[in-house]
């Protein structure tokens, strides 16, 4: 009986007309070639590659600095490896004498967005040697969530900056900032491959020293209130012991918190403005130049009045994470990432559409050594971020960072 | 009226050298009314399924073919409400469904030589418990669905228009006809985020039957459109975790908080279908035997002309029937067979946004970067064969029937690059009898029972993701091909003649039916209903 039916099943399946299933990728070569300073004996040897996109994979590159892929899924996939090391292990591959100090950090590797792969072509890819910010912002809490009464409670949002080296660094003069959040984007990356608009801009205070992180510390700034939020809504998070504010006047908000001032505005929003739902650009960047003086403001593109934006070049950057709105019915769009790749290679997104929901955005830990963590940065908030659904600061040993 | 056909329609067989002989049935299927002694009869429900058996060309899309055997002019109203509850069924449907149905048919004579049959549904249900699915068909369709992991229940109006038109043979050899159809539904969830669904389906089918002698060529093709339309979702409240779901196929979705808001989908189809149907008539034995296939091709809509991906299919289907006349009996034999192979191309899109320097304005459109060609196949197969014999066959009546089906089924969907699949193969059998319990004075009163079963086959399961769509949908549904189960029921008619004044005579009846399904090792699901009709001229 069996095998009548599987008879019967054959015969009609003969007849029916035989359809084309689509077919892995095989056989290609993504070849490394590492920056030209280096000596042509040096090979991106030994090293994980990890591709993000319709299926996760990881390689490993051969002796010389390749890989040989035999079966890949067609799709757009992130591409990332690093390896980091200090000043002195890099200056033993150069091939002439360099300035570089031996206690600089650096990431050796290459970072892709959004890379398409069609077909069985081979890869060239460039690794970049990037030095690597000591101070880097490490958590963005701007979900919101609901209050006791079930209502949008959004006061509670937040940065979190951390020391990601081995020496105490300070914050005086140092600019935390937002990019514009504009529907649609004003000023988008792919657009403008050299500069960043910022809709508002803090800067810390201090003579040089005053602000300290040690090693492995951080530095947290409430975005609009520097209170314990759990009083109000039991889920969300408690800002009472903030080293910074941002508020109109020093003594308002929460006395006991040093202000954080806002030296550049494009709206009359006088808290440092995250929107709970994205998108949120945030970058962290030091100048010596006159920002409000120097920098020029400028409208959207076609108008003449509304918002106006501060005008930046992107290499004053420190850090920066691009915090993405996620849509309704498919990914976010990287078309309206505010930063370069050089900046910024990827982007993160809480997994709702508007928010509310007591997400935050934290940077992984790489490592725990000496009594510390110490964090992923390979400039890539794709992969050196995660999403958190608990977002109390100043916390590295949950579960989803490590 | 009839007379004045059936007499003409005796000189013109004379006139042409002799009588075909459908016309010899169809004149003594309506004889048998006039030898009865009365003029002039409504119908009733013997002879209404004797009809249905022995128009051939009515389980077929060749509505041409119909006018070999004409039933009697008039029509049956029914009014029917009815509950079925129970936990055996699948992920994606409710636990239990009420509602009440509303149906008219219609059969008629519009000149000498054109006929007509027409039918009216309308039905309105509530379908409990319903979740992981907004659409109407989430299993042998397009992959590209959505929805809640919320249960709630769906209220669904769903109305259906039918209409044949159909000629006696032109000059003796040629017949033609059209059948048209038109159907809209309604289908809306009571809780967030709730959903709002349109549907309608056209089709046309003009068809031509050729006659030689007793045998008879039918062709039939035409096409038919289909739209189903989310317009969006609606929330009473703000949810913080509220999640909506895209599926794209087997185990693949993609989940997001507040996913709903904004979310627009539908689905547009075009048909085409052709058919290809022999019948052979004599006086004691009818046969049909007919062939098609319908190809069907889906594109799913989002959000600013976005394409998820698109679906075609091609189902063939074969049907042969028997209807032979003995002594006082009839026996009548029925085989169908249907496969559908399916496949979906999954599309890749980017949103492009350009902006013009000078204007601001920007534009947004989707950009395909590359298609996965089938990346979601499926594969249906229904085979089925049914007996029925009448007892105390009259032309117009029975006295008692007995019948046995058996049946094998199967499908298998699967889902490529990373490859998952899923399948189940069963079998049915069953047997049915009915028996006239009293006749006195018109009245009527009328038994069946019914017993069927089904036996599950192999069935597998090979999946790449363990997410929440797995564990609430794919594996419960493995679960219930793979249990076997005994389903028996019946009815109870009790059919009553009316005088309805200058309207004239008219049949009225009443008929309560219910079931019990057992599925081992657990489940139950349990049916019931009552329905109330008149048969009018």
């Amino acid at each position: 009986m069996k095998r009548i039916s599987y008879l019967f099943v054959l015969g009609l399946l003969l007849m029916a007309c035989k359809r084309e299933v689509p077919v892995a990728i095989d056989s290609f070569r993504m070849q490394f070639a590492m920056p030209e300073e280096c000596r042509d004996d040096i090979f991106y040897a030994e090293q994980t590659v990890n591709f993000r996109g319709p299926a996760q994979y990881s390689f490993r590159t051969d002796a010389r600095g390749g890989v040989d892929i035999q079966s890949l899924i067609p799709g757009i996939y992130d591409i990332n490896t690093y390896i980091e090391m200090s000043g002195r292990e890099y200056k033993a591959l150069l091939k002439e004498a360099s300035t570089l100090s031996d206690d600089a950090r650096l990431m050796l590797g290459v970072s892709l967005l959004n890379r398409r792969i069609f077909s069985a072509e081979d890869l060239n890819l460039q690794i970049l040697a990037m030095q690597l910010s000591d101070l880097v912002i490490s958590k963005v809490y701007y979900s919101g969530t609901k209050d006791k009464m079930d209502r949008n409670y959004t006061v509670d949002g937040y940065v979190e900056l951390f020391n990601n080296s081995d020496h105490t660094v300070y914050a005086d003069g140092l600019y935390l900032a937002l990019a514009e959040s504009v529907s649609p984007a004003a000023y988008p990356a792919k657009d403008n491959p050299d500069s960043i608009y910022a809709r508002q801009i803090c800067r810390f205070p201090g003579a040089g020293t005053d602000f300290p992180v040690e090693p492995g510390k951080t530095l947290l700034v409430a975005a609009r209130s520097a209170r314990n939020h759990k009083e109000s809504a039991p889920t969300s998070v408690d800002l009472s012991q903030a080293d910074f504010e941002v508020k109109l006047e020093d003594g308002s908000g929460n006395p006991d918190v040093r202000r954080l001032p806002i030296v550049s505005n494009s709206t009359a929003v006088q808290y440092f403005n995250l929107l709970s739902g994205g998108p949120n650009a945030v970058f962290l960047f030091a100048t010596d130049e006159d920002v409000v003086n120097d920098w020029p403001e400028v409208y959207q593109r076609g108008k003449t009045s509304g918002e106006r934006f501060r005008r930046m070049h992107k290499s004053v950057v420190l850090d920066a994470v691009e915090c993405l709105k996620k849509p309704a019915q498919s990914d976010p769009d990287v078309n309206t990432k505010r930063f370069q790749d050089e900046i910024d290679a990827g982007y993160i997104t809480i997994n709702a559409v508007n928010g509310y929901n007591c997400q935050s955005v934290e940077r992984r830990a790489s490592r725990f050594e000496n009594g510390r963590y110490y964090l992923v940065d390979t400039n890539n908030s794709s992969t050196d971020f995660t999403v958190s659904n608990d977002p109390t600061p100043g916390k590295y040993d949950k579960e989803g960072l490590q | 009226m009839r007379k004045f056909f059936l007499s003409a329609l005796v000189l013109l067989s004379a006139f042409a050298g002799g009588m075909p002989l459908w016309a010899q049935q169809a004149s003594a299927f309506a004889a048998s009314a006039q030898a009865s002694g009365v003029a002039k009869q409504p119908s009733d429900l013997h002879r209404l399924e004797l009809e249905s058996t022995l128009q051939q060309f009515g389980n077929t899309d060749n509505s041409a073919g119909m006018g070999l055997f004409q039933p009697l002019s008039g029509s049956v109203t029914e009014l029917k409400v009815f509950r079925e509850a129970g936990d055996y069924h699948r992920a994606q449907e409710g636990n239990a469904d009420l509602g009440f149905r509303f149906s008219t048919l219609r059969y008629d004579r519009l000149t000498e030589q054109l006929f007509m049959r027409g039918s009216f549904y309308y039905s309105y249900d509530s379908e409990k418990d319903r979740k992981w699915s907004d659409v109407i068909d989430p299993y042998y369709s397009i992959p590209y669905i959505y929805g809640s992991s919320i249960a709630k229940n769906y209220d669904r109006h769903h109305c259906r228009l039918d209409f044949d038109l159909y000629t006696t043979p032109l000059s003796d050899i040629v017949s033609v006809g059209v059948k048209l159809n038109y159907e809209v539904a309604d289908i809306s969830g009571r809780r967030d985020p709730r959903p709002r669904t349109g549907y309608l389906n056209l089709r046309a089918i003009p068809s031509v039957l050729l006659t030689f002698g007793d045998h008879h060529i039918g062709l039939d093709a035409g096409y038919g459109y289909s739209k189903e339309k989310l317009s969006g979702l609606a929330t009473v409240q703000s949810y913080p975790n509220l999640y909506y779901y895209r599926m794209s196929g087997l185990d693949h979705m993609d989940g997001t908080v507040a996913g709903y808001s904004g979310f627009k989908r539908q689905f547009e189809g075009h048909r085409g279908l052709g058919e290809l149907s022999y019948s052979w008539t004599s006086k004691k034995m009818d046969v049909l035997v007919s062939g098609g296939f319908e190809y069907e091709s889906l594109s799913a809509y989002g959000d600013n002309k976005q394409i998820p991906g698109t679906f075609n299919a091609l189902t063939y289907k074969l049907q042969a029937g028997l209807n032979v006349r003995g002594q006082a009996a009839l026996h009548a034999v029925q085989m169908n067979a249907s496969y559908k192979d399916g496949g979906a191309d999954e599309y890749l899109q980017e949103k492009v946004s350009v902006i013009d320097r000078k204007t601001g304005i920007s534009t947004q459109t989707w950009e395909t970067l590359y298609i996965y060609k089938n990346r979601y196949v499926m594969g249906k197969t229904d085979v089925c064969a049914s007996y029925r014999y009448y007892g105390g066959y009259t032309g117009g009546d029975y006295r008692w029937s007995v019948g046995a089906e058996a049946g094998w089924s199967s499908y298998r969907r699967a889902f490529y690059l990373p490859f998952s699949s899923a399948g189940a193969t069963g079998w049915n059998l069953g047997v049915e009898g009915s028996c006239l319990l009293l006749r006195l004075r018109g009245h009527k009163l009328d038994l069946s029972a019914y017993c069927k079963g089904y036996l599950h086959g192999e069935s597998s399961l090979e999946l790449t993701s363990d997410n929440l769509y797995v564990q609430e949908v794919l594996l419960p549904d493995q679960a219930f091909y793979a249990k076997d189960y005994v389903r028996a029921g019946g009815s109870l008619s009790w059919q009553f003649p009316l005088n309805l004044g200058k309207a004239g005579a008219a049949n009225g009846y009443v008929r309560l039916c219910g079931g019990y399904l057992r599925a081992f090792p657990t489940g139950f699901y349990n049916d019931i209903s009552l329905a109330v009709g008149l048969f009018t001229f």
